[in-house]
Order: structure tokens, then C-alpha cells, then sequence
């Protein structure tokens, strides 16, 4: 599979996050704008130096990127508003690595941004009538995926409570974490159940946020003299949307296990290589299932290899070190940046408290709505 | 039984003994079912809804899976209720209202009856499974 950024090497420079939140007055440019401005900051960069920018939203509306970043100054760059549910800024994040990698521009801001919004998806003004309203309901759906595994694999619910034990325990050492206090697996147990064997404490929260980071080509790296020893490098960049399976292989799974495989691919690694993985567990439930299809872990073995600490911070492979999608939140346009700055964060060296010990290769991966993915793997350079 | 190629269907309808039963997309390409039956294509290879077929499924309908939603998560449904998985055909898998009380009620692999209620034309309206 061609990799364009196996020929054209871009890094990312800078990070930057306003902490997630629950839902509140506060308005979109002031959450983003301080992203941004910690990006720039990260990076040693002023915002004259940004050629272009990618703002990955999906409740704010029309235009959202201007509107915010005419705030930093008018300097007449391209600036792309990209929405693809739950992955919109890892889709974000992938045009900014597209557009260095084409030449188009050097230095590219890739920040995302939301609000809580009323959630309109396509999916109900598509004309099509559904036998249940739930079905398009991604909780329902992972609810009735959590019941098939617990039956399948003949495990506990426990199983999927410890996804949210794990965290829960690393979002209380994350400062930029929506939720910031560990829970015992009792207390996960013990939540209001919400669907099926999921309880509240098992899904993720509803909220605002915004993340920011900086992309640099090889040539503004030397042209700007930028420092080697804090870049972070993009070796691989995928995104796949659902596929028809063979029968008995459920479509997400095949879209989760294709989207990592082609990405690890690219950047000629296996899994069993990475050190660090953020993904996308709205429900715990998708953790476990999510491993076993990126093959950190045997088929099956998903709970069992959670359950042994394999994924914990500083274990084989941190998943989910920022506390994930159920620890750190999920404000949608946000979320795929905000693990790309998480996993630059790590191998840099630079997660206090949360550090794992050998951070040098991670896969960020989100899904949109269950039906589109993307899969971004990066690199320690020095 | 097979309906006319072009028409936009409800997802229920009655066979012409009354047996209630689930419109299906046919693909007269490829031969593979589709739901619903208003798909502008083949689920599997495209064909327009035009150059296919519908054919009403009344059963065996199979019970897959199922849970119990035990909070409002949908605006107009009143929790506690129960969403199951239903075959419609092998391979076609459908999430489905299923009209119990209980889901102790419920065994995976269990036969499914589409409950049978209609409007005056005949049609059923609120399309629910419950145990054959």
C-alpha cells in the first residue's frame, strides 16, 4: 500500500488542549483559541507561521474555523472545516498530513473544536424506515455487542467494568480530563445501568473541548531551526469506511482490524510493536473488542489481557493512557487530536504522572458513527 | 411472493392469506436480500432499488441477541424495554422492538412472530417481534 509520507517525512512541532468539559456557557472560541495558542506556544511558533488549517468540528455549524481564528489575526490562509462524527479531528488531522505531504503548504494547524449539539446525523434524513428507532443508536448497538462477547467468551460483566476502571484511573492523572476522579470496580458495577450490561460509568460523557496541533514539513524543520528532539513523527496515515464482511464478522470489527492493519502496514511495524494505543471506547465494551481486532492481544484474549494489566500504564502496550473517551471525555471534533497529542505527549516524555516508561511508537484510532475510520501511527525520531 | 420493482414499500405489509411479514429488497443482479426495502441500491453490489425486486418474509424470523434499555436514550421511547437482534433471513440481521416484559422471557435462537397489528388498510403499524 502506498504511503505518502513514507516519501515526504512530516512531524508534529506542537500541542495544545483546553481541558474537556461538561456542557457549559462558555463560547466556542475562547475554548479553542486557547488550544491553539498552546500549540503555537509548544511549538515556539507565532501564527503568521501557520500556511494553513484544518478545524475539525461536527456540532458547531457553518464556517466555525474562521470565525475563531480571525480572533489570532487575518494572515489570508486556507482554512478547511471537516466533519466526520466522532472523527473529526483525526479526519482533521489526516488532511493537515495530506496537505504537507502534497507540498501544498509547510506548517499546517490542525485544531478541533466543539460544543454539545443536538447530534444531527444523516443517518435519520436518510429516508430509509427501520424496524426500531435504536437502530442507529451507537449505545444500543454496543450494548447488544457487549451481551454477544460476555455470552460468547463465557466472562462476567466485571469484564467490561475494568475498560472503565483502568480509565477512569488514568484520567484522574490527566489535567486536561473531563472526569478526574478514579473509580473502583465496585462503583463501576454499582453506576445506573444505562443498556443492557452497560452502566453509566462505562460510557463516555457528553461535553466541550478543543485541541490543537502543529504540523511541520522536513523543510520548514530546517527552515525554522526547529528543535529534532521534540518532534514526534507521522509515519502513517489511513482511513477506511465499512466494508460488507463475510457472514458471522461483524462490519466494525472488520473496519476496526482493516484501518490498523493497512496503517501498521504503512509504517512497516506490527502490532505487537506499539507502545501506546488510543482508541476510540465510547463503551467499555469496544475496548475489548477493539484490542483483539488490532491484534494487540489474541482473538478473545481481550478481557483477560486487560484483566493481566497488559494495557494498563506500563504494562505491553498503554491503552488509552489519557483516560479515553470514558476518563477524558468525547466533545467529537476534539477527540482525535486530542490522542494524537496524548501519544505526542508520551514519547516525548512529558505525561507527569502518567508516563509510560517506554513510549517510542503509537496508534491513534477513531471511528465516525461505527461506519468510517482512521488510523494515524507516529513515531519517536530522536 | 414478489412485489413490483419501482414502488417505494412500507418495511410491513400481509401476504395474501393476511400473514403479516417484512418487505425485503431483492437484487435481481446479484440475488442478495436487502432491508429496508426502500435502499436506494443492493446492499452488496450497488443495483438500483429500480432493477430489483421486493419479496415479503414472513418467517422463520430468529431471535440473535437482545438486551434490556433501561434508560430514555431515544426521545420517544419510555424505558425499560427490550431491543433484540432478529434474523429476517440468513444473513440479514435487523435490530427489532421486541414486545416482552421481561427479557428472562428470551432465549437466543428462539423462533419470533411479527405481532399483528394494522390499521384499517390492513398494514401492520408498529412493527414488534414477541416468541412465536
Amino acid at each position: 500500500m502506498k504511503n505518502v509520507l513514507t516519501d515526504h517525512k512530516i512531524y508534529v512541532a506542537g500541542i495544545g488542549l483546553h481541558p474537556y468539559l461538561f456542557p457549559c456557557e462558555t463560547p466556542y472560541p475562547v475554548i479553542g483559541l486557547t488550544a491553539v495558542r498552546a500549540a503555537l506556544a509548544d511549538a515556539g511558533m507565532a501564527w503568521p507561521t501557520v500556511q494553513s488549517a484544518y478545524v475539525g468540528s461536527a456540532n458547531l455549524g457553518m464556517a466555525a474555523g474562521r470565525v475563531m481564528l480571525r480572533h489570532l489575526g487575518p494572515t489570508g490562509i486556507s482554512v478547511v472545516q471537516i466533519e466526520s462524527a466522532s472523527a473529526s479531528g483525526s479526519a482533521a488531522f489526516r488532511a493537515g498530513c495530506l496537505d504537507l505531504a502534497a507540498g501544498a503548504s509547510d506548517v499546517c494547524l490542525v485544531v478541533g473544536v466543539d460544543k454539545f449539539g443536538k447530534g444531527h446525523r444523516a443517518s435519520d434524513k436518510d429516508g430509509q424506515l427501520h424496524l426500531s428507532p435504536t437502530a442507529t443508536n451507537p449505545l444500543v448497538k454496543f450494548a447488544l455487542m457487549a451481551r454477544a462477547y460476555l455470552k460468547d467468551r463465557n466472562v462476567g460483566v466485571e469484564a467490561l467494568a475494568r475498560v472503565a476502571v483502568k480509565n477512569h484511573g488514568n484520567a484522574s492523572l490527566n489535567p486536561f480530563a473531563q472526569f478526574r476522579k478514579p473509580r473502583t470496580l465496585d462503583q463501576v458495577l454499582a453506576s445506573p445501568k444505562v443498556a443492557g450490561d452497560l452502566t453509566v460509568q462505562q460510557c463516555c460523557p457528553r461535553g466541550d473541548g478543543a485541541a490543537a496541533v502543529i504540523l511541520v514539513s522536513e523543510r520548514a524543520v530546517a527552515r525554522l531551526g526547529l528543535d529534532r528532539a521534540r518532534l514526534v513523527r507521522v509515519s502513517a496515515s489511513v482511513a477506511t469506511s465499512e466494508n460488507l464482511p463475510a457472514e458471522g464478522v461483524d462490519p466494525a470489527i472488520e473496519l476496526i482490524a482493516t484501518s490498523t492493519r493497512n496503517a501498521l502496514e504503512q509504517a512497516s511495524i506490527g502490532p505487537r510493536d506499539l507502545d501506546l494505543v488510543e482508541l476510540h471506547e465510547a463503551f467499555s465494551i469496544e475496548e475489548i473488542l477493539y484490542t483483539e481486532a488490532m491484534g494487540l492481544c489474541a482473538p478473545g484474549d481481550g478481557a483477560r489481557w486487560l484483566q493481566d494489566g497488559h494495557s494498563q500504564i506500563g504494562g505491553r502496550c498503554a491503552v488509552n493512557a489519557s483516560g479515553g473517551l470514558i476518563g477524558m471525555g468525547h466533545p467529537i471534533g476534539p477527540t482525535g487530536v486530542g490522542q494524537i497529542a496524548e501519544i505526542v505527549r508520551q514519547i516525548r516524555g512529558e505525561a507527569h504522572g502518567r508516563q509510560h516508561p517506554t513510549a517510542r511508537l503509537g496508534l491513534a484510532h477513531m471511528i465516525g458513527l461505527g461506519s468510517v475510520a482512521f488510523a494515524h501511527v507516529l513515531e519517536k525520531t530522536a | 411472493m414478489t412485489g413490483d420493482k419501482t414502488s417505494t414499500k412500507p418495511i410491513a405489509g400481509r401476504s395474501a392469506p393476511g400473514e403479516p411479514g417484512i418487505w425485503l429488497l431483492s437484487c435481481d443482479a446479484c440475488g442478495t436480500l436487502t432491508f429496508p426495502p426502500g435502499a436506494y441500491g443492493c446492499q452488496r453490489c450497488g443495483t438500483p432499488r429500480e432493477q430489483c425486486s421486493t419479496e415479503l418474509r414472513c418467517g422463520p424470523f430468529v431471535l440473535r441477541n437482545f438486551v434490556t434499555i433501561h434508560a430514555d436514550v431515544m426521545p420517544a421511547m419510555k424505558a425499560p424495554y427490550v431491543i433484540g437482534e432478529v434474523a429476517l433471513s440468513d444473513g440479514l440481521v435487523e435490530q427489532a422492538l421486541i414486545d416482552v416484559s421481561d427479557e428472562g422471557a428470551l432465549r437466543i435462537g428462539m423462533t419470533m412472530r411479527l405481532l399483528d397489528e394494522s390499521s384499517g388498510d390492513g398494514a401492520p403499524t408498529l412493527v414488534r417481534f414477541t416468541p412465536a
